[in-house]
């Protein structure tokens, strides 16, 4: 893939639809990154040395000498403490920086990206349906995932596509370049280390990407399977809108359209493959539940579902649980512990998959560098439905 | 192929809303959650803290691109900065130098976590003043 590194960042690989910042703004995200490593790196290995020399024996003094018991109290137990509610707050801030380095970057440039994106229609044969009258589902509805500022679907222009704009590089700069060059890490992996290493000879003829965003993950599968037809979903209209002139400007066919995956308007058994990326951890159980079984109505016989995110809480430490648990409280990720909490297989095995035809898969990320070089191996855990 | 703007749907929760004077919101919409006891002071204080340290930040890379530029240059045109890409080495040496900068400001973590671990306690330094009052 023939690569021309942004100007800010030289991991990245340049776009058209991408927004440019200027040198304070960059300057600015690489403050972002960098307090984001000291914290990750020297602040947080601070709380566990502070639950363990000062809030679990204080929890303990005060429960008649028992420690706490699961991550909620684990939490309980560190409220109370300073280095904690520190930790916290900068931890907070750092996010809300994070979003406002790349938001200001990006409505400075709003109007030009919204023209970019009228210009890109028509080039690779991909397609866009939005659907005014979608009613945005209560978990998205209600919060700001991540506390990106306005959401998958805040519009404050016509024709917007700044939530897109801001995804796109805001997720760049949160992984500091370890989604890859253009964000597509996830479906790279997916692609290389699952289907390639263990299904060689599949060939789908449609595939669906669920709760798509900016089809950062969708376009790695457009180049897998050459002859497939790739539909992609999300229930935010600016995104999509973004999503689909991205596509059109690298070169690459997607069908696009504005649904909720936990019912959409497709015909059953339309798709050969439904993958989804990092979006289990963004829907509630009985949506999630919802979802798993119109991707069973989806799916012809055959066929496979992939939903790559993160692992449940079963076999963690409780002070690991809580560590990580610290974003569904306080990070805008409230469907973060709800979603690990559950038993995944069971859910897919009762949503129709039946036992016998559900698994959990770890693979490795990918992470190529554009200097060649393998980066830090990340894993991403698979849940995956054999139809 | 593009649709025109939604019309907004009545039946779903309102999207976040920027105040007067900005076009877009400055936060995610949902309250942001209050972690010392005391209404939410310290949480803004250290929110402008830290959007003050990338601000500080960020004049301290200006000044970094300038000295560059001029080094490199002589005279500067009045796009110079602006049209500076850093080299991947140079982009190197400033990854580090944030990395520096950062651990500066936020030294006090640091020196907590070693109070921790030495079981330092504002108690115990009293106690040795009053050790040392003991000793008159």
């Amino acid at each position: 893939m023939a690569t021309t590194p942004t100007r800010t960042h030289p991991n990245q690989r340049a776009h058209e639809l991408l927004p440019t910042p200027d040198h304070d703004e960059a300057a600015r995200q690489g403050f972002v990154q960098a307090l984001k490593a000291h914290i990750a790196t020297r602040v947080s290995p601070g709380v566990r040395e502070v639950y363990e020399h000062r809030a679990a024996p204080r929890w303990a003094a005060d429960h008649g000498g028992a420690e706490p018991a699961d991550r909620h109290e684990i939490r309980w137990a560190l409220q109370g403490d300073v280095y904690y509610q520190l930790w916290s707050s900068v931890r907070r801030s750092s996010q809300h920086l994070l979003w406002a380095s790349v938001s200001d970057s990006v409505t400075r440039q709003a109007g030009e990206l919204a023209n970019r994106a009228e210009a890109t229609a028509g080039r690779a044969g991909g397609s866009l349906r939005l659907d005014p009258d979608l009613e945005i589902p209560w978990y998205n509805a209600e919060v700001d995932i991540h506390c990106m500022p306005g959401g998958y679907r805040g519009e404050y222009a016509p024709g917007d596509v700044a939530a897109g704009a801001l995804y796109d590089q805001g997720v760049f700069v949160y992984a500091m370049g370890q989604m890859g060059p253009l964000n597509d890490d996830y479906g790279q992996s997916v692609v290389a280390n699952y289907l390639r290493a263990q299904h060689p000879g599949f060939a789908p003829r449609r595939i669906l990407d669920v709760g798509c965003t900016v089809g950062n993950a969708t376009l790695p599968y457009v180049d897998a399977f050459p002859d497939a037809e790739v539909h992609a979903i999300d229930l935010g209209a600016p995104v999509l809108r973004y999503a689909h002139a991205r596509a059109e400007a690298l070169g690459r066919a997607v069908h696009f359209s504005q649904q909720n995956a936990e019912r959409t308007d497709f015909p059953d058994g339309h798709f050969d493959l439904i993958v989804s990326h990092i979006v289990l951890h963004e829907m509630s159980p009985a949506a999630l539940r919802r979802m798993l079984a119109e991707c069973h109505r989806l799916l012809a016989p055959g066929g496979l579902m992939i939903h790559a995110d993160f692992p449940g809480y079963a076999g963690v430490d409780p002070l690991t649980q809580a560590m990580i648990d610290w974003d569904t409280w306080n990070n805008h990720e409230p469907l973060w512990g709800p979603m690990r909490s559950m038993d995944l297989s069971a859910e897919a095995a009762g949503a129709g998959f039946g036992a016998g035809a559900v698994s959990e898969e770890i693979v490795p990320t990918t992470r190529i560098l554009q200097t060649g070089k393998q980066a830090r191996q990340g894993q991403l855990w698979l849940l995956v439905g054999r139809r | 192929m593009l649709d025109g703007v939604p019309t907004p749907n009545p039946a779903t929760a309102p999207q976040a809303e920027p105040v007067d004077g900005r076009s877009f919101p400055a936060k995610a919409k949902g309250a942001r959650p209050v972690f010392f006891a005391d209404g939410g002071a310290t949480d803004a204080v250290l929110a402008i803290v830290t959007s003050l340290a990338a601000e500080v930040w960020a004049l301290r890379e200006r000044v970094t691109t300038l000295e560059t530029v001029l080094a490199a240059g002589g005279t500067i045109p009045a796009s110079a900065v602006e049209a500076h890409r850093p080299s991947p080495a140079e982009a190197e040496r400033r990854a580090a130098e944030a990395a520096a900068f950062t651990a500066r400001v936020f030294r006090v973590f640091e020196e907590m976590r070693e109070e921790v671990l030495a079981g330092e306690t504002p108690g115990g330094y009293e106690a040795l003043v009053q050790r040392a009052y003991d000793e008159i």
